[in-house]
This record gives C-alpha cells, sequence and structure tokens, in this order.
C-alpha cells in the first residue's frame, strides 16, 4: 500500500476548495492533532487556537502538497511547527539550560508496578515546555532526533541529551504520584 | 533500546490521544478560510474551469477580430506601409511568447501527446492569432494597438495551455514512475 496516496480523493478535492472535502479531511485528523497541541501546550485554550491557525494554513497551503509523504505526517508537521512557533512567540524557553537536579527514589515499597495513561499524562504536564515538547515528539509523535534537532533548531546531540533528560524527570514524577516504573 | 516507560506509551499510543476538540472549532476555520478564498482562487481553481476560460478568451479574440476587420473595411487601406515601426516592447513580447511556446510545442511532440481537445484549442489560437496578424500588417493606426494586446493575450493564453499539460503529463510520469518502483520492491 501506497500511504502516500492516503484519502487521495478527498485531498484532491480540498485543493479545489471543496468545503465538504475539507471538513471531511478535517474530521479525519482534527482530534490527532488537537491531542498533539494539548500535549505540547499544556493548555486547551492554546489548543484550540493553534489547531484552527493549522487547518487554515492546511487549506490555504494545501496546493503546495506533492503527496510525497502521506498527507497525515503533512499535516501533523505543520501543527507542531505551529506549536513550537507558539511557545515561542510566548518566549518560553525550549531548551533546558541546567541540567535540573532529580534525585531519582529508590523503589522503597516495591509494591505492584503500577502505570497507566493518565499517571504518564499527569506527569507529562507537570514537565517543563522543554521537557514536555522533545519528550513528545520523540516518545509520542515518533519523530527521530535528526528530525526534532530540525524542528526545534538545535543539535542532535542536544536533542538526544534533551530526551534522555526529559524522560529521567518523567519518571521521577511518575514514582512521586504513585506510580511506578522500573528502570530498564 | 527502549525501556518501560517507552514500551508502555508505543503498546499504548491511541490511548493518549482521548481528548475530542470541540465541535465549534471547525466554525472559525470555516470563517478564515472564507477570509482567504479570494487569494489563491486562481491556483485552486479545476482544471476545467481553466479550459473553459480559455475557450472564452478565445471567443473574445475571435469577436475583437470581426470588429477589427469590420473597422478596416470602413476606412479603407489607407496606411499601407504603416507597419514599418511597431513599439519595440511589442517586439519583445513577441519573441518572448514565441520563444516559450515553441519549447513548449517541441516537448509535446517529443512526448506523443495526443489530446484532440487541446491541440485543437491550441490550433485554433493560433489560427486567430494569423488573422490577429494579418489584420496587424494592413490596418489603420488606430485600432492596431487593440490587435497587438489580443495578439498578446492570444500568446499568453497559448502559453498557459502548454504549461498546464507539461505540468500535468509531469505529474502523472513521476506518479507512474512512482508505482513502477514500488512494483519492483514488492
Amino acid at each position: 500500500m501506497n500511504y502516500n496516496d492516503t484519502h487521495r480523493e478527498i485531498v484532491e478535492a480540498c485543493m479545489q476548495g471543496q468545503r465538504h472535502a475539507q471538513f471531511e479531511l478535517y474530521k479525519l485528523y482534527s482530534k490527532a492533532m488537537y491531542n498533539i497541541c494539548t500535549r505540547m501546550l499544556n493548555s486547551v485554550e492554546d489548543a484550540e487556537d493553534v489547531l484552527q491557525q493549522s487547518f487554515t494554513d492546511v487549506f490555504t497551503k494545501l496546493h503546495y502538497f506533492r503527496f510525497d509523504s502521506s498527507i497525515g505526517a503533512w499535516i501533523k508537521r505543520i501543527v507542531v511547527n505551529n506549536c513550537i512557533n507558539f511557545l515561542k512567540k510566548k518566549k518560553l524557553q525550549l531548551v533546558e539550560l541546567q541540567h535540573e537536579r532529580y534525585v531519582e527514589k529508590t523503589d522503597t515499597k516495591a509494591s505492584q508496578p503500577v502505570l497507566n495513561i493518565q499517571l504518564i499524562q499527569q506527569a507529562l504536564s507537570k514537565l517543563s515546555d522543554g521537557y514536555r515538547v522533545v519528550f513528545s515528539l520523540y516518545a509520542m509523535e515518533g519523530y527521530d532526533h535528526k528530525e526534532i534537532a530540525e524542528i526545534l533548531d538545535i543539535s542532535v546531540s542536544t536533542s538526544k541529551s534533551q530526551y534522555s533528560r526529559a524522560k529521567a524527570k518523567l519518571k521521577e514524577l511518575i514514582l512521586q504520584s504513585g506510580g511506578n516504573v522500573v528502570l530498564n | 533500546m527502549k525501556d518501560n516507560l517507552e514500551k508502555y506509551i508505543e503498546q499504548n499510543r491511541a490511548g493518549f490521544d482521548s481528548e475530542i476538540p470541540n465541535l465549534k472549532l471547525w466554525a472559525t476555520i470555516e470563517k478564515n478560510l472564507n477570509k482567504e478564498v479570494e487569494q489563491p482562487k486562481a491556483i485552486q481553481r479545476p482544471r476545467k474551469k481553466i479550459w473553459k476560460l480559455m475557450r472564452i478568451a478565445s471567443a473574445v479574440l475571435l469577436l475583437l477580430l470581426a470588429g477589427a476587420m469590420g473597422g478596416s473595411y470602413f476606412t479603407n487601406k489607407m496606411n499601407q506601409n504603416q507597419q514599418a515601426s511597431l513599439p519595440l516592447e511589442f517586439v519583445e513580447l513577441k519573441g518572448f511568447y514565441e520563444g516559450q511556446i515553441n519549447q513548449g510545442i517541441s516537448q509535446l511532440t517529443a512526448l506523443e501527446y495526443d489530446d484532440k481537445e487541446v491541440l485543437t484549442d491550441l490550433k485554433q489560437l493560433e489560427e486567430v492569432y494569423e488573422e490577429l496578424n494579418k489584420e496587424l500588417e494592413n490596418n489603420p493606426t488606430k485600432s492596431k494597438e487593440q490587435i497587438m494586446e489580443a495578439m498578446i493575450e492570444n500568446y499568453r493564453s497559448r502559453a498557459a495551455i502548454l504549461e498546464l499539460v507539461l505540468e500535468r503529463i509531469k505529474k502523472n510520469y513521476s506518479n507512474d514512475s512512482k508505482e513502477k518502483n514500488y512494483g519492483k520492491s514488492i
């Protein structure tokens, strides 16, 4: 199967400005994209704003889309870029300058390992913007460090080190709230 | 190597997309699109519309031609040697479009292009052009400008058709080769 041609008919109808096709495409991707926004921006209001702007961009720039990637990946990249730009505008630091000190709690309870989605989401929302963005891009959105370096305009090694720090911090937060992450 | 946390996320990835966007968000997007719709229209129009426009353009040219011919009939061929000096701008534009069109035509020929509808359109436009050219040669100064404008417009239409057709062929060609490559990889 050629993923680049997924939803080709809908995309082509969108390119012609057909509103019902645009709504179809929106319905297909809005949920996944909204969740990216909420994770990256950590705020429902901001996520709504960026989602609206992103889909407006998608439909006004669609004539640049050449079917050389899947439409989903293309939309996702617009959404991710808009999230990053939004955070930059808010002048939030995207990359932590200092190595945050954290203490890894040794597993004193040794109780049943608890790990669930909610726990991870809560911990994720407590991370700083820089850590949260890098962690989301790598572990949730499936970008590799080379791509993240490009998106955030940082070096590949910075992306790698930010990610491992973010992951360690996240584990610490999960442990603090009663979860258990077996560390490798 | 993925650790437990990463594995857990990967295995339960769908569960992390639990938030549902408010339905009212689409309304704003639609409003934004309505605002933007005026500008990029030309790029997004479907192909058929462009053909239609081209036909209308040729019809208009024919009308212009008829008018010019009528005019020349009544004014009598007064100035046969008027053609000597055509404005430089016109000559330059003419050269530019002729080059473009010739190049496009030879590309089409090389690709063995045979869409009758398109070729007929091009031929008709060319015929109209020849008529205009004749008219320009034995016409009074007054309507010359109009004829030259019509000629340039005619060039533009042909160049646009060629560009469109070649773009379409290229696109089809690249899709074909993609499919072929894909076929091989299985």
